[in-house]
């Protein structure tokens, strides 16, 4: 039962894409870090030495054998609850580049598939969420809506995805006259099913490169988001805030803001590394 | 000229843009779940004090004649809510609505202060932030891009690169941050807490331009290289021009289109970015009034003046960077 699926792995293993993947250290470098950050994301209870919402410590203790980086302002161990925010953040980020998929793929499939009056609407939409402050919107929003984690992810993820309908659009328009979606439709195949079937995963590759690429970009913004406001900083261990928490006591606990926002660079790099390492094996020519 | 016409064809757009985007806005905020009249009278405020807020806004009439109201201020308020105001409060109490952006009628945030007054006062802070954040973006930017294609593959290429990628994982907060901690202990004085207007501006401009910096050095590097193996290149070569006009003249002038339409991209990033550094460095700009107009409640007016004056902001620098790019790239004017 499984050998198709071995099969067909094999082959992707020694296609030209993957070779080039493989080549690049970047690459490499990225899906380490990548797979570091998903497996502390999954295993946080594992990991974690001490619950990350418990007081365990004396406050502001500085780094240890007991508490390998310290303690923040409530006697809360750093190292544990930077792990347990891994997950969160990697959960909020996902989310976000999933609601951003969700909106723009349908669009880019249907503004580059039909052209024509709807393609220019849903482009001039494009241009203009284009100078929409999406980072200030969101602030707007949570001040309207209350501040918390979904009513941000909801706000950014309602404006921020131009560049997916962008992407996919212009490979729509790129294989909508080749042979086989003309034969498609001289078949009488509706157009969802065209669309779906033969547009879609042609697509795929450049959207899997803006969607790890989008992905460090969201866990920035999130995290300033939620450094600017009061979002789960008692409740949650998130990154922003455990920074936003580290900000007023930064002058005499350098080590504090220091290491959360290291862990946040690594992850962003991680994720750089391995969008850019896909591109250059994938689309080589895609601008982000 | 065909660029006069260009300009003029683009001021057309814009008009409609505004207005379709101001009204998304409007739209955004008012039907969000949440009651307008409740942000603006607060928490403990009871029904009849509600129903008066609502009449005073304008709240109770249908949308598009909110958004009228707060755009062109007409209709006007009620004259019969007007007449019911006792003769010497009247121009006090009006004072605090807002009734049309356009004619300056902002109206004042709970803390008494006009709104008019407040942007007029925060925006050219913010402008000198993100202005001087973006001169150094495409200084720096240019400059590590252009060293790094001409010199491909030595060590200075390496730093650069490696530079840039950081540059672009980082957010921009942080590095304000772990600038501030470097000031911090080369001079022994921290220009945070207190708002210094040449170091806290300096820094935080460093600190907005950095993934700007980051992704022009890298788009620079790449359309350099590009350009650079091009025939017209060896032409001006063979031509016998100095090694420094090829670059400039002819590389540099090709290379900028690929990184002037990054760079529009990147403009409403730049004021997201300069909301939350004004609050790292103190700044007392446009994100300070933002904040200010949702802690500790929200003023929905006062969110949606900040947010349209930034929309304003940036599509005009759009428009900018738009005519920039037809100034270099001619193709673009006959399209």
């Amino acid at each position: 039962m499984f050998t198709p699926l071995i099969e067909r792995a094999r082959r992707m293993w020694a296609s030209p894409a993957a070779r080039k993947f493989r080549r690049n250290k970047l690459a490499w470098v990225g899906l380490a870090i990548v797979s570091a950050v998903v497996f502390c994301a999954i295993f946080a209870d594992f990991i974690a030495p001490y619950d990350p919402l418990e007081i365990v410590g004396p406050k502001k203790a500085p780094p240890s054998r007991q508490f390998l980086l310290g303690t923040d302002d409530v006697g809360r161990d750093i190292f544990s609850r930077i792990i347990h925010a891994t997950r969160l953040d990697l959960g909020l980020g996902l989310a976000l580049v999933g609601l951003w998929t969700a909106i723009g793929v349908p669009l880019g499939l249907i503004a580059g598939y039909y052209g024509g009056k709807i393609d220019s609407v849903i482009m001039r939409l494009v241009d203009g969420l284009y100078a929409f402050p999406y980072l200030v919107f969101a602030i707007a929003m949570a001040g309207i809506l209350g501040f918390s984690l979904s009513t941000i992810v909801i706000a950014l993820g309602i404006i921020g995805w131009p560049q997916f309908v962008r992407v996919v659009r212009g490979k729509v328009l790129a294989v909508r006259t080749e042979v086989y979606v003309e034969s498609a439709r001289a078949f009488g195949e509706k157009d969802r099913n065209i669309m779906l079937r033969y547009v879609l995963p042609n697509s795929l590759a450049p959207l899997i490169v803006i969607m790890t690429l989008s992905l460090a970009t969201s866990l920035i913004i999130i995290s300033a988001l939620t450094f600017l406001l009061p979002v789960g900083v008692q409740t949650q261990a998130e990154l922003g805030s455990m920074l936003s928490a580290s900000f007023g006591y930064m002058r005499d606990y350098w080590w504090w803001a220091t290491s959360v926002g290291l862990v946040i660079v690594v992850i962003v790099l991680g994720f750089n590394f391995l969008g850019d390492g896909l591109r250059d094996a994938l689309d080589p020519r895609l601008r982000y | 000229m065909g660029m006069a016409r260009f300009v003029i064809r683009r001021l057309i757009i814009i008009l409609p843009l505004l207005i379709v985007l101001s009204f998304f806005l409007f739209l955004c905020i008012h039907l969000a779940p949440g009651d307008p009249a409740r942000m603006l009278a607060g928490p403990y405020a009871n029904e009849n004090q509600l129903e008066l807020v609502r009449k005073a806004y304008g709240l109770d009439k249908p949308i598009y004649v909110q958004y009228l109201r707060w755009l062109i201020g007409w209709p006007g308020p009620d004259p019969q809510y007007i007449e019911n105001i006792p003769e010497s409060y009247r121009e006090f109490y009006m004072s605090y609505i807002p009734n049309g952006i356009l004619r300056g009628d902002l109206g004042r945030s709970w803390k008494c202060e006009s709104i008019a007054q407040s942007i007029k006062e925060k925006l050219p802070v913010t402008l000198e932030l993100t202005v001087l954040a973006l001169l150094i973006a495409i200084g720096m930017g240019l400059l590590l891009g252009i060293v790094a294609a001409l010199k491909r593959g030595t060590i200075v290429d390496y730093l650069s690169t490696t530079g840039a990628l950081f540059g672009l994982s980082m957010p921009s907060y942080w590095l304000g941050m772990m600038m501030m901690l470097v000031v911090l202990s080369l001079f022994g004085f921290m220009p945070s807490y207190e708002y210094h207007p040449t170091a806290s501006m300096l820094l935080a401009a460093t600190a907005l331009g950095a993934f700007h910096t980051a992704s022009i050095a890298r788009m620079t590097r790449s359309s350099m290289l590009e350009v650079m193996g091009e025939d017209y290149i060896r032409t001006a070569r063979v031509k016998g021009l100095s090694e420094r006009a090829v670059i400039l003249k002819h590389g540099l002038k090709n290379a900028l289109i690929p990184i002037i339409t990054i760079l529009v991209l990147q403009i409403p990033w730049l004021f997201g970015g300069a909301v939350v550094l004004e609050k790292v460095f103190s700044i007392p700009g446009m994100g300070r009034l933002m904040l200010d107009s949702i802690f500790p409640h929200t003023d929905p007016f006062v969110v949606m003046d900040v947010f349209l004056v930034l929309v304003v902001l940036t599509v005009f620098a759009n428009l900018l960077a738009d005519i920039l790019y037809a100034y270099v790239n001619p193709k673009i004017r006959y399209e």
